[in-house]
């Protein structure tokens, strides 16, 4: 592995990291930062490959790796000097104060940290190597986004002219480049193609999603023991390892980025953390739509459920710019209009008609085979105990994303022209998969809260009303 | 005096009749929990019951004759019955499979199928699929279950379990999808077995691997286990198990139980966590053990090829097509495909050259055309001309040839 592609792996982190990282978050903070900034820097570098592509022709995958590493530097030293004498919230200190005082005893917190690493460590051990010994040959991999990505790195170009047989990296230019740019960055610095380092982000994204969970749902709550068991939930799902150890699909890489985007919703409820949180939330929201076709589909649907009620209760609450923040959210979504060609989409989507036959597939996908263990078993129990826990948090929103992303799945193969592909059992789980993480994190909040409080404990104080 | 004041008393501070929301409340959390323990009991002993019979009934077939092999139909090529059993090879492009059609089955005969084979050609046992299909009566679909089993010289017992009542039967089949060598199938028997045969043989089904396929990104199956998925078996424990926290909760009206449930949710969700990861890793095991063999350069997408149930003549084609396209043509050289498979194999070999390489619809255009397992694309190498499946001519020349397999150079792109 050459020095550039080292600096490759951490130059898009780093990047990332030094924008999510808050001083004085703690252990919570650092996770946060190492998870959410893997996701952002692959926004970030995903964007600029595109704008240097479009500019210039060329990656410059070197230069873009030297601008992320000052960009980081940037941020770090505006983190610092902004927040100099930052310190803890007392509303947030309060709430931890009485989250240890509900802690669950020692051995459960070691149950559980024990269970979720050993649990990370064992994947990593059929992943790493699979990786890197085990041929791609998947058939969307190949046909598509690691089609794509060779083209981009034999050849150091991305075809803007539709009339190129490599548009837009070839093969069918309706899915998005920007997967297959993260591809083929390393690949790009190595000076040659290598579907080992190809496959690199999928284990970053692997990673870096239950880092996000664990780190948002601990600054949230307070506490670690609900951080942890969403995050283990979410890590062992099984087709979530299947997707790290085979990569080449945006399935995951989507899942992440939408998990992310709640994640950093739930963290924007802080005192000292709202817009950034939102900020936040909204570049992970761009990152969904950047990955796959249905992308800004379910990005939209998480925005207006999870994110839209936090923005408008800070407009609300009278901050400071409000036209900042309204102006960032018209940004975002200008950039994926000019960025993902949505024609497909609505071109399903303008095709309704009902395709009752898909039903017993779709059954099959969530509740009898074994690609998500219980979770569809579990979900609407979570549902109804959030219904009656009076004390639950956030419950209205959680119960709400959780029926509108799976209707949205429902719909995708009841009504429109993708209904083939639930009958031949290609994508019912793998669609489930993009939301299922974002349903468990979105859950989590309602679920710890509602059991505090049938349990006689106070509930960590949000710093926002919650509907 | 003395009376109404012990009365008083009495009702001041004697033990207070349960309010009726509490009774409300003790009666459902009861119904609830002892309905969540039952139907948990019938998930778990369920599969373990239902279906063996005591009769001892059983349907057999053994091949110890010719005559043994009517009523069957048959995808594969058969060699003759011997003292071991009927010897089937493989016929190119389709996996030997053998199907019984109306086998008669009386409802008594229980629900485990066992499969005696063998693979007499191979040097030791290697671990393959056997897969048993079953179709119902009045139904055009196959249920199936598969089962992977080292297979090798010595006869092998393979058992599924039918999730069907044997009279509602129409037809079996047993297909052996990843054999390359001769099978010998001795017999196919479908009986009852005891309880703890039953038993044992969930737990051996629990633990089988579930081999990664082409169609593993999409979804995984999990192991069927007494012909049920592994879901049932782990709603079972979780519901007995929150079935009994409700039940202490009823009578001892205590919220310290809570976590409890929690941590009876987690166990089951870890257990199978344990499974699925298991599962993993011996996946990971096989394959990289199996590529690690492999050269850089064509085998290994060759053997790629071959683990996606291609057939290997087309995935050792489609390797040898993408080394010589790159050996022989300019870089921007266009090309296009002929293939009876108008899916994997140009998708396949256009990933394995592009970009050097472009590829076009149009053969007439191209600068070279590749010719893969085309029934109706035919050369004539004296004349140099290729007949298009829709008959149209290009002449070209060869440039490579093997079994199914041509290389061409298009001769109108040579002379501009």
């Amino acid at each position: 592995m050459s020095a550039w592609v080292v600096i490759g792996i951490l130059a898009p982190w780093f990047a990332g990291a030094a924008i999510v990282y808050r001083r004085r978050s703690g252990l919570a903070g650092t996770l946060l930062a190492l998870g959410g900034g893997w996701l952002l820097g692959q926004v970030f570098l995903t964007l600029l490959l595109y704008v240097a592509f479009r500019a210039t022709g060329a990656s410059h995958a070197a230069a873009i790796s030297i601008v992320l590493i000052g960009g980081g530097i940037f941020a770090i030293a505006w983190n610092f000097l902004r927040h100099k004498t930052a310190k803890l919230p007392p509303e947030i200190l309060s709430s931890r104060r009485e989250s240890a005082h509900r802690t669950p005893s020692r051995l459960i917190m070691v149950v559980l940290t024990v269970l979720f690493v050993a649990s990370i460590g064992a994947k990593l051990f059929a992943i790493i190597p699979g990786q890197k010994d085990v041929p791609i040959r998947n058939d969307d991999a190949i046909t598509f986004w690691f089609y794509k990505a060779k083209v981009i790195t034999g050849s150091d170009h991305l075809s803007f002219d539709p009339k190129d047989p490599y548009y837009l990296g070839g093969s069918d230019p309706h899915y998005p480049v920007f997967l297959p740019l993260s591809a083929a960055y390393l690949p790009l610095l190595k000076g040659g193609w290598s579907e080992w380092l190809a496959a690199l982000p999928w284990l970053g994204f692997f990673l870096a999603m239950p880092l996000t969970i664990l780190g948002a749902i601990r600054l949230r709550t307070g506490a670690w023991t609900p951080a942890l068991i969403a995050a283990y939930v979410v890590i062992s799902l099984p087709l979530v390892s299947v997707h790290a150890y085979r990569p080449g699909y945006a399935d995951l890489p989507l899942a992440a980025y939408l998990a992310a985007a709640v994640a950093f919703v739930l963290v924007s409820q802080t005192e000292g953390r709202r817009v950034y949180g939102i900020a936040c939330a909204l570049l992970m929201l761009v990152g969904a739509a950047l990955m796959k076709r249905e992308g800004p589909v379910l990005a939209g649907a998480v925005g207006v459920v999870m994110l839209l009620p936090e923005l408008w209760g800070l407009i609300k609450s009278g901050a400071k710019r409000p036209a900042w923040l309204v102006g960032g959210v018209l940004v975002a979504i200008a950039v994926v209009l000019l960025t993902v060609d949505v024609r497909d989409v609505l071109h399903n989507v303008a095709s309704l008609e009902v395709h009752g036959e898909v039903f017993p597939s779709l059954v099959n996908h969530a509740f009898v085979w074994a690609s998500f263990d219980l979770a569809f078993w579990l979900l609407p129990i979570a549902i109804i105990f959030i219904v009656i826990a009076r004390r639950a948090e956030m419950r209205t929103r959680a119960i709400v994303l959780a029926v509108v992303l799976l209707g949205i799945d429902v719909c995708i193969f009841a009504l429109t022209p993708q209904y083939r592909f639930a009958l031949n059992d290609q994508t019912p789980s793998r669609l489930y998969l993009q939301v299922l993480p974002a349903i468990i994190v979105a859950l989590s909040l309602p679920v710890t809260t509602g059991l505090l409080g049938l349990g006689g404990g106070a509930s960590p104080k949000p710093a926002t009303t919650n509907p | 005096m003395t009376q109404m004041n012990a009365e008083q008393s009495d009702t001041a501070t004697g033990p207070r009749a349960p309010s009726e929301r509490h009774v409300i409340r003790f009666v459902v959390l009861i119904v609830v929990s002892v309905g969540l323990i039952l139907a948990g009991a019938i998930c778990l002993i369920g599969p373990l019951l239902g279906s063996s019979s005591a009769s001892g009934h059983s349907w057999q077939w053994t091949a110890t004759g010719v005559g043994d092999v009517g009523g069957i139909t048959y995808k594969c090529v058969l060699h003759g019955v011997g003292p071991n059993g009927l010897r089937v090879s493989k016929k190119v492009g389709t996996p030997i499979s053998l199907t019984w059609v109306k086998p008669s089955f009386s409802d008594d005969i229980g629900r485990t199928v066992e499969v005696e084979a063998s693979v007499p050609g191979a040097s030791g046992a290697e671990e393959q699929a056997v897969r048993f299909f079953w179709q119902t009566k009045g139904t055009s679909t196959w249920e199936s279950q598969a089962v992977h089993v080292p297979l090798g010289p010595k006869p092998t017992t393979v058992r599924f379990t039918l999730t069907a009542s044997p009279s509602q039967i129409e037809q079996i089949a047993v297909q052996f999808p990843d054999a390359r060598d001769d099978v010998v199938l001795r017999r196919v028997t479908i009986k009852s077995i005891g309880l703890l045969s039953r038993l044992k043989l969930a737990l051996s089904q629990a633990w089988d691997r579930e081999p990664f396929k082409n169609s593993s990104i999409n979804f995984l199956r999990g192991p069927s286990i007494l012909g049920y998925g592994i879901n049932s078996y782990l709603v079972g424990v979780l519901a007995i198990g929150i079935g009994g926290v409700l039940l202490l909760i009823a009578f001892r009206s205590s919220r310290k139980y809570l976590p409890v449930l929690v941590g009876i949710v987690i166990f089951v969700w870890a257990a199978e966590d344990v499974r699925a990861t298991w599962n993993l890793y011996r996946n990971a095991n096989s394959e990289v053990e199996h590529f690690a063999k492999s050269d850089e350069r064509t085998t290994t997408w060759a053997e790629s090829l071959n683990a996606l149930d291609i057939e290997p003549a087309a995935s050792d084609a489609i390797a040898w097509a993408a080394d010589l396209l790159k050996e022989n043509a300019d870089a921007g050289s266009t090309y296009c495909v002929i293939s009876d498979d108008t899916f994997m194999v140009p998708h396949r070999l256009d990933y394995l050259v592009v970009p050097k390489l472009v590829k076009i619809d149009d053969c007439h255009d191209a600068d070279f055309i590749v010719v893969l397992f085309s029934s109706g694309a035919d050369y004539d190498a004296d004349k140099q001309i290729l007949t298009l499946p829709d008959n149209s001519k290009v002449s070209a020349r060869p440039v490579a040839q093997m079994d199914f397999a041509y290389i061409l150079h298009n001769n109108r792109s040579t002379a501009e």
